[in-house]
């Protein structure tokens, strides 16, 4: 796995300045991030999760070079952070939830035209990456519509479109869905996970306070809190590192007692259409051991499927133990 | 043959961005040329009730107090786009919401500054041409055909310095929104000592020195003797030599300033806000 982005021991504070800072010389710092290690694979989609106030947007502009850190450092594709700033900006692309970083009086297309300018494309490359970009997120039929007649998900669309317009290696997606209805979410989901990683292979930091959509997308996670990083692993990992041990659901020819012996086994007792399903707890690792044994005693199993445990039980208990200081 | 598309692609972009968006205000295009006509109209008022007198105080500029204040208002124009384009982009940006979307684009805050400049410069000299106009073909101001050299040194001697208050203009505004002090300061003492309304002769004697430290009162002296006058380089060499002074001076302290309040912002984290 090649690693493209790097973060070493990131912090940052923000001190206040106001009329009482001024005249009294003191100041009131806020931590915004404190020690914050992070690396992200190329062609990976990772969450960045955290609750309001957690840090995820300052580490989102870090990374954009909108903020320099205080302590630490970081690369992106090699780059500095810090010292190589305009080389780290031809390697990404930034969506935010700010539909006020387009110039509405002015059409979708020409939106993308002048920023197409602001990454070094011209004539000839620069139309053809416009008509690329509009195609890949759909929007090339409003592309001559100005962007204030937009809906909230076009606005969005037409973001991706600029982010890509560089053809960046990693694309930083801030809240990306925050405005957005659930059909609407719905589509831009499948644009991140089906296009943008699936067919163009992009790096994607996915920075979301909706756990849901997280999971669905994110092969891993790094939950945030206080500025601080809680955990980070595959969602899986985050469970298990809670203790949590996976639910699966079985359905097999007959009951076999070293089923019923599982923990938390709980059988349908309704078969389907001749065969029993049942729900049990068994760590990950013990699955292909149970599905041997199952077989060595002649219990044909058809179907062995995990049950997802929803994210929000996983984050909201991380973030509780945090507070209790456990 | 060297590409020259990154050098005038950037500005042209800008160009064409900002033509488009005053293009979709179509009342305040119209509003504008009202503006001119009126403003040109109110002087030569002016000069009407002055009677056509010879004034002594402008005798060294061919003693037209029309003329004199036709060239005092449209260059005064350029000094002041000049100084608040750089600080209005930020600004602008800033409130809009758009500066986010241009500072993560390879393109350095230098070249975005400097390439917003570009409608402003074509709108203004529209605005003077105009001026010139109406000046010369209306109301009769006698206007003498400089050498294109002459004139092209003196007007871009005369605007660099202004450059360089607009790049402390533009860091003023990165570090505290607010509240600059170059325009203000720039505002009032263009109307009050650098020459746009009358000749600096007629100040005070106390005041002249602080007329001399302003590079609008030597842009502005430079101008009118080579319009009015017909002055080659040679006539005017002293002003030109202290606005290329001016320059040096306040395009290195405009684009240092500029730097460092960039460093400051990203530091403090509110290059964003405004």
């Amino acid at each position: 796995m090649l690693p493209v982005i790097e973060l070493s021991q990131i912090s940052k504070s923000f001190t206040e300045r106001n009329w009482k800072t001024f005249l009294f010389r003191k100041s009131y710092p806020v931590q915004a991030l404190e020690d914050v290690s992070l690396t992200v694979n190329k062609g990976e989609i990772m969450g960045l999760l955290g609750p309001n106030g957690a840090g995820k947007t300052t580490l989102i502009k870090i990374l954009a070079t909108l903020i320099t850190p205080d302590l630490g450092s970081g690369t992106i594709c090699g780059f500095d952070i810090c010292s190589q700033s305009h080389r780290v900006r031809e390697k990404i692309g930034l969506v935010s939830t700010n539909d006020r970083t387009f110039y509405w009086r002015l059409s979708g297309r020409d939106n993308l035209s002048f920023f197409a300018s602001l990454y070094n494309l011209w004539g000839q490359d620069k139309t053809q990456q416009i008509e690329k970009v509009l195609e890949l997120t759909d929007m090339t039929d409003k592309a001559d519509y100005r962007f204030m007649s937009y809906s909230a998900g076009q606005k969005q669309r037409l973001a991706i479109a600029r982010a890509m317009l560089s053809e960046p290696e990693i694309l930083l997606l801030d809240e990306a869905t925050a405005s957005l209805d659930p059909i609407a979410a719905r589509s831009l989901l499948d644009l991140t996970r089906n296009t943008l990683a699936a067919k163009e292979q992009k790096t994607i930091l996915w920075c979301t306070h909706n756990l849901t959509e997280a999971d669905e997308i994110c092969d891993r996670l790094t939950i945030l809190h206080q500025g601080r990083i809680l955990q980070s692993g595959t969602p899986a990992e985050i469970h298990n590192c809670l203790g949590y041990k996976q639910s699966y659901r079985l359905v097999v020819d007959s009951l076999h007692p070293s089923l019923q012996n599982q923990q938390d086994y709980q059988p349908i007792l309704e078969k389907e259409q001749g065969a029993y399903a049942c729900t049990l707890t068994i760590d990950h690792a013990r699955v292909p051991e149970l599905l041997k044994s199952l077989a060595g005693s002649g219990v044909g199993v058809y179907e062995c499927s995990q049950i997802k445990r929803p994210l929000e039980a996983a984050f909201t208990e991380l973030v509780l133990r945090k507070q209790k200081g456990s | 043959m060297r590409d020259i598309r990154p050098l005038l692609g950037k500005p042209l972009a800008f160009l064409v961005r900002d033509f488009k968006i005053a293009a979709s205000y179509r009342l305040q295009f119209v509003m504008q040329g009202f503006g001119i006509l009126l403003t040109t109209f109110s002087f030569s008022l002016i000069d009407k009730m002055l009677g056509g007198q010879n004034l002594p105080a402008l005798s060294p500029y061919g003693g037209d107090f029309f003329a004199f204040v036709l060239i005092g208002i449209a260059f005064t124009d350029y000094l002041t786009i000049s100084t608040t384009t750089f600080a209005n982009e930020i600004r602008n940006a800033q409130m809009v919401g758009t500066l986010e979307a241009l500072l993560v684009t390879p393109t350095s805050m230098t070249t975005i500054l400097l390439s917003s400049y570009g409608y402003n410069l074509l709108a203004t000299s529209l605005r003077v041409i105009f001026y010139l106009l109406f000046g010369t073909l209306i109301f009769g101001v006698q206007l003498q055909l400089p050498g294109f050299a002459t004139f092209l040194i003196t007007f871009f001697l005369t605007l660099l310095p202004f450059f360089g208050l607009g790049l402390l203009s533009a860091a003023f505004i990165l570090v505290f929104k607010q509240g600059n002090p170059i325009s203000t300061f720039l505002a009032m003492s263009s109307g009050l000592l650098g020459g746009m309304l009358y000749p600096v002769s007629v100040l005070p004697t106390w005041l002249k020195p602080f007329s001399a430290m302003l590079p609008i009162t030597h842009g502005l002296e430079a101008m009118r003797q080579v319009l009015l006058n017909g002055a080659g380089i040679v006539e005017i060499r002293k002003q030109l030599l202290i606005l290329a002074l001016f320059s040096i001076l306040l395009l290195a302290i405009g684009i240092y300033a500029l730097y460092a309040s960039l460093k400051v912002a990203r530091k403090e984290g509110s290059l964003l806000h405004y």
